[in-house]
C-alpha cells in the first residue's frame, strides 16, 4: 500500500513538473509615443488611463480637470474640460473605470458616469477616501477609507448593495504623533480593484497580495507573491506586531502601481523597477499564477503613472502614461509584444 | 429744470447702488439668513436648532463641523440641507457615512436655502455653513467650513 502511495506521488510530481509552464519573459517593443503635440493635449499631470479593451483609450488629467478619449493611434476624439460642480463637470479627476459602455470618473465631486462619447449619465456622491474602483455591468466596487469592510458594492444609482472582505489589521492607534490613522489606512489598503469573470480582484499595491471575491462577497482565493523581495520587505514592516515605522518601507514601496483586466488575465504594472524601465506581469485570472513577465524600457528616465490594456488579434497592447524626467513632458507610450515572441503565446 | 431732474435721477441711482452694495458686502449673508429665519421658523419652536448647509463634505478631510458633539442628541432640532441634485442614495450614503442621528433631518436645498448659499458663499463655491439658531429664533452664530 505504502509503495503504491509513494509511486503515485512520484508520478504526480513528475507530471506536475513536466506540465508546469515556466514564466515567459518578453521584452516589449515600443510602438509609438503619443506626445502632447501629436494628441493636441497638453497634459498637466501624468494621466490616469483606462480603455474599452478594443479601440478607445480614456485619460484623466487631474490638474487640467479634464478627461479625454483617444483612439489607439492617439487621435483625440472627445474631451470634457468643464471644471466645476454641476452635472458633468469635473474637479481633479484621478481614477477611471470602464464597464458596460459606461465610463466611471472618480473626482472631488464623487463618481460620475459618462457614456464613451462623454455624455453625462449620472453621479453618485462619495464621502470617504477612495483607494480603488472596479465596475461590473451592474455594480461599482470601491475600496474606501474608514470602512469596516474591505470592499463596498454600490449599484449604478449609488445605492449601497453590500460590503465584503476583511481589511488588513492595523494595531490600535493612540492618535499621537505626526502620522494619522488615515495614513496607516492608506498604506495598508492602497490597491487596484479589477473585475473579470464575475469576480472582484483586490490587488494590494504595497503588500502585493491578490484576494479574489465572488460578486456575493465570498472569498474564493488568496495569492501572495513572496518571490518579490520588495513585497517581503513591506510585509515584514507592515504585518509585524505594533504600529509600523512607515519610513522603513521607503518611497519606492508600491509594488503593483496599476492593474487591468483583459481576456482572462490580470495585467499588473510593477512599479518602477529601475529608472528607465519596469515590468508588466500577466497573471492568470483563475490560478493567479504569473504566466508572463513583459519588460519595457524607455529611452529616457521616467516615472510611470497608469496602465491600460487593449487586445489586438488576441494579443495585449499596453499603454503607459509616463512622466519623462529628462524632458519634463508627459506622454502615453504604446508597447506591443514583438511578433517573434507572440507565436505560441498561450 | 431739466438739469435738476438729471441730477436728481443720478443721485437716486448712486444712492440705490450704494445701498445694495452695502447690503451685499457687509450684512448680506447674515441679513439674508435672518430674513429666512423670520419667514420660515415655526412660532412654536423655542429651542436651539442647527442648520447645516452642505456643499461638499468628506468624512476625513471636511467633516460636518462639530456634529460629533450633537449627533447623540435626539432632542436637538438639526437639519442638513444638501444640494438639490443629491439622489436618495446619496442622502442615504451621507447619513451612513456621517452617522446622522435618525431624528435629525436631511433635505435638499430649496430656493430660499439656495439664495442663502449664493449670498454667503461669495466667491468660494465650495463652502459649507453651520447656522446656530437660538431659542428666540435668531441667528446666534454662523460657521463656515
Amino acid at each position: 500500500m505504502r509503495a503504491k502511495l509513494i509511486s503515485f506521488f512520484l508520478l504526480f510530481s513528475i507530471a506536475s513538473y513536466l506540465t508546469a509552464q515556466p514564466i515567459r519573459k518578453v521584452l516589449l517593443r515600443q510602438d509609438e509615443s503619443f506626445q502632447p503635440v501629436a494628441t493636441g493635449i497638453g497634459f498637466k499631470a501624468t494621466p490616469w488611463l483606462e480603455s474599452d479593451g478594443r479601440s478607445l483609450l480614456f485619460t484623466a488629467d487631474n490638474r487640467a480637470h479634464s478627461i479625454y478619449v483617444l483612439t489607439d493611434k492617439g487621435n483625440l476624439i472627445y474631451s470634457n474640460d468643464r471644471r466645476g460642480q454641476g452635472p458633468g463637470d469635473l474637479q481633479s479627476p484621478w481614477k477611471l473605470e470602464f464597464s458596460a459602455d459606461s465610463l466611471f470618473v472618480c473626482d472631488m465631486n464623487g463618481l460620475s458616469i459618462f457614456s464613451k462619447d462623454l455624455v453625462f449619465k449620472g453621479r453618485m456622491r462619495l464621502f470617504k477616501d477612495v483607494y480603488s474602483i472596479a465596475a461590473s455591468d451592474k455594480h461599482v466596487f470601491i475600496v474606501e477609507g474608514q470602512s469596516q469592510a474591505l470592499i463596498t458594492a454600490y449599484d449604478y444609482s449609488g445605492k449601497e448593495v453590500g460590503s465584503f472582505g476583511d481589511r488588513y489589521h492595523i494595531d490600535p492607534y493612540n492618535g499621537e504623533g505626526p502620522i494619522t490613522f488615515r495614513t496607516y489606512d492608506t498604506v495598508y489598503h492602497l490597491s487596484n480593484l479589477v473585475y473579470g469573470q464575475n469576480r472582484v480582484y483586490f490587488v494590494s499595491q504595497i503588500l502585493g497580495d491578490i484576494f479574489v471575491y465572488a460578486e456575493d462577497g465570498r472569498l474564493l482565493k488568496k495569492r501572495e507573491f513572496l518571490e518579490e523581495q520588495r513585497i517581503i520587505n513591506n510585509k515584514k514592516v507592515l504585518l509585524s506586531p505594533g504600529l509600523p515605522d512607515l519610513k522603513t518601507i521607503g518611497a519606492n514601496s508600491r509594488i503593483f502601481g496599476d492593474a487591468q483586466w483583459a481576456d482572462g488575465y490580470i495585467y499588473a504594472l510593477v512599479f518602477q523597477l529601475h529608472k528607465k524601465g519596469s515590468e508588466i506581469w500577466e497573471i492568470d485570472g483563475t490560478s493567479l499564477n504569473v504566466k508572463a513577465i513583459y519588460e519595457f524600457t524607455h529611452n529616457s528616465e521616467f516615472n510611470t503613472g497608469s496602465l491600460a490594456v487593449m487586445l489586438e488579434n488576441g494579443l495585449p497592447i499596453f499603454f503607459l502614461s509616463i512622466w519623462n524626467r529628462e524632458s519634463g513632458d508627459v506622454e502615453i507610450a504604446k508597447y506591443a509584444i514583438p511578433s517573434s515572441s507572440a507565436q505560441g503565446r498561450r | 429744470m431739466r438739469r435738476w431732474g438729471l441730477i436728481l435721477a443720478l443721485s437716486v441711482i448712486i444712492f440705490l447702488s450704494a445701498f445694495f452694495s452695502y447690503r451685499n458686502l457687509s450684512g448680506g449673508c447674515r441679513a439674508t439668513i435672518s430674513r429666512y429665519l423670520k419667514d420660515s421658523r415655526p412660532s412654536s419652536s423655542d429651542q436651539i436648532s442647527l442648520i447645516y448647509l452642505i456643499k461638499s463634505v468628506h468624512l476625513c478631510c471636511r467633516p460636518c463641523y462639530d456634529y460629533e458633539r450633537y449627533n447623540k442628541d435626539d432632542q436637538l432640532d438639526v437639519i442638513f440641507y444638501v444640494d438639490a441634485d443629491f439622489s436618495d442614495a446619496d442622502i442615504e450614503n451621507f447619513r451612513t457615512a456621517f452617522q446622522i442621528n435618525p431624528n435629525h433631518k436631511v433635505a435638499r436645498k430649496d430656493k430660499a436655502i439656495k439664495d442663502i448659499c449664493r449670498v454667503c458663499e461669495k466667491k468660494n463655491e465650495n463652502s459649507n455653513f453651520l447656522l446656530i439658531i437660538n431659542e428666540k429664533g435668531d441667528l446666534f452664530d454662523l460657521k463656515r467650513f
